[in-house]
């Protein structure tokens, strides 16, 4: 990771740590199921490898006032090969984040995440550091907000690899509500590049289509 | 110095006129004195030099009227039919000159007033003397208003606001003086509004074919605790706006192409060229889903500009404000139902 990425991580970190706790928290929840379609690639000298499958899991959401959240995140599920190179794994991964609203139209948040990669040979371990922001378009008159979000991760581990030298994310979706029921749709990409080792460059992506429903109670 | 010069010249205006007053009052004392002693024939010396055109003194209506009277009183005292016909043409002169004129039955003689009956008879005249300044509560207090024919007559007594409001007091057959009472009620129950109000009196004689009419003026005065404003009409900046501009539809339009360019873009720019690039299957989802709803909803709010939140917060300021006022007019009806009514004969001229 170089230094920039590491300086706009600090900058955000530093965002998220300078935000007043309001005075009293008006505290709101939201817990939705998921069920995304997973699409893995890494390409690791041996050609593109391609898995994917079903993850199911869980997502919560605390509301705290007008301008915190704190999100968390866990899913599992089993992807399949997709090309004669790959293998089937299992995937587990969790993810925690602070969030705080500048504006009622911007998030920026900071987090870690965890991921694992099980195979009949070997489990693959990743942990991120993510910074990043979120932009909420709400549409006027009804319950349906707009997202787009970028991450960069600027220190992220893997188990039996060095550290990638560019890592980041992105994501696009729609949230609906209807009164305290919540659902949504939202698409998501990780990319990571290695650096060279050995006159090869691996990569690694894993992009998901997730939908989500559940119940939003208080809070905004 | 000079203002007193100017306060000595305006006394000296005004001595004359009040010197000469009281000298007709005067005479007229002294010709009541005579007549009462019965020297009636002095009596109507002093009396003729009050009611002269050559009189020097300055002689008041009321002062006239007396004379009259008692000239026409003492030519009734005299034989012949010559002065009871004199009698009565002073009577009718007084009478001409104010219609409640009157002989007491016990200061006078059936004789004087068998004439001056005659002469009531021969002289029409309806009047209405002004009210005294009064307080009333309205609907349940009375004022007394006296009104008169000078001989059998059908009377109309009626009272007038400016508005064309009205009451009438006495409407029928008269003879005489006649008092009405009024409540301070006009015509449809209603309070008699504040301002200047008329009293007329039309009077239709049986005896002889002539109408006479006479009006005065009474300022009416509402006495109440102050009454409070109710409040205005909620104005712009006290609403909500109850519909979206139109821009909110294009606005919601372009938030889902948004989405639906995001995903896109994410899939084709972002993701890795040595892996082939990312699914187009699953970012096709969301820049779908992104686009539909973007067209579903500009097409909601092209439909339905209404917000339904604002106009339900309008509805409950509104009946706010109503109920507030409903509350402020009740209190004031309270103040109204306390309230009395100053009645006062007007100075001045009509308004």
């Amino acid at each position: 990771m170089n230094r920039a990425t590491w300086g706009t991580g600090a900058v955000l970190a530093l965002a998220l740590g300078c935000v007043p706790a309001p005075a009293y928290a008006q505290v709101g929840i939201r817990a939705v199921g998921v069920v995304a379609l997973a699409e893995h690639r890494v390409n690791a000298g041996r050609g593109v490898e391609q898995a994917s499958g079903t993850l199911l899991g869980a997502e919560g959401k605390l509301l705290i006032g007008s301008r915190m959240e704190v999100f968390v995140h866990a899913a599992g599920g089993q992807l399949n090969a997709d090309s004669a190179s790959a293998d089937d794994r299992h995937v587990a991964e969790a993810e925690v984040r602070a969030a705080v609203l500048t504006v009622p139209w911007l998030a920026l948040h900071a987090g870690v995440s965890a991921r694992s990669y099980t195979t009949t040979l070997a489990r693959q371990r990743w942990i991120a550091v993510r910074f990043g922001g979120e932009v909420r378009l709400a549409f006027v008159g009804g319950g349906v907000t707009g997202i787009l979000r970028a991450e960069i991760l600027p220190s992220v581990a893997v188990s039996g690899l060095e550290r990638p030298n560019r890592a980041y994310a992105a994501g696009a979706g729609l949230e609906y509500r209807f009164g305290a029921v919540a659902v949504g749709v939202r698409y998501a990409l990780e990319r990571f590049d290695f650096p060279m080792v050995a006159g090869f460059a691996r990569a690694e992506q894993m992009s998901s289509l997730t939908l989500h429903a559940g119940l939003e109670l208080g809070g905004r | 110095m000079r203002r007193l010069a100017a306060i000595a010249l305006c006394l000296l205006a005004l001595a004359p006129p009040l010197a000469a007053q009281s000298n007709t009052a005067e005479m007229l004392q002294r010709a009541k004195g005579l007549y009462e002693q019965v020297e009636v024939e002095q009596a109507l010396v002093l009396l003729r030099q009050i009611i002269s055109p050559a009189s020097p003194y300055v002689v008041s209506p009321e002062q006239r009227v007396e004379a009259y009277k008692y000239l026409g009183a003492s030519l009734a005292l005299q034989q012949g039919q010559v002065k009871r016909d004199s009698a009565v043409t002073y009577f009718r002169a007084a009478l001409e000159r104010d219609p409640f004129v009157d002989l007491e039955p016990q200061s006078f003689s059936p004789g004087q007033l068998a004439a001056f009956a005659e002469a009531r008879n021969r002289t029409f005249a309806a009047a209405i003397r002004p009210p005294r300044l009064d307080t009333l509560v309205p609907g349940t207090g009375q004022i007394t208003l006296q009104a008169l024919t000078t001989h059998v007559a059908r009377l109309r007594v009626e009272l007038r606001a400016a508005d064309g409001a009205s009451r009438v007091l006495y409407d029928g057959e008269n003879d005489g003086l006649r008092e009405v009472r009024w409540d301070g009620l006009l015509g449809d129950g209603a309070l008699a509004p504040a301002g200047r109000m008329e009293l007329d009196v039309i009077g239709e004689s049986r005896l002889v074919r002539l109408t006479d009419t006479a009006t005065v003026y009474l300022d009416i005065t509402r006495l109440h605790p102050p009454l409070e404003d109710t409040l205005p009409l909620l104005g712009t900046g006290d609403l909500l706006p109850e519909q979206y501009p139109t821009s909110v539809a294009t606005g919601n339009l372009l938030k889902g192409l948004g989405v639906a360019v995001g995903a896109l873009f994410i899939q084709a720019a972002l993701s890795s060229g040595d892996l082939g690039g990312g699914s187009l299957l699953l970012s096709g989802a969301v820049g779908g889903a992104g686009a539909l709803t973007g067209i579903l909803s500009f097409s909601a709010r092209q439909r339905d500009r209404g917000i339904p939140a604002n106009i339900a917060e309008n509805a409950r300021r509104r009946a706010d404000r109503e109920g507030r006022n409903v509350a402020i007019r009740e209190r004031n009806a309270e103040r109204l139902r306390q309230t009395r009514l100053l009645v006062a004969p007007a100075t001045g001229g009509a308004r």
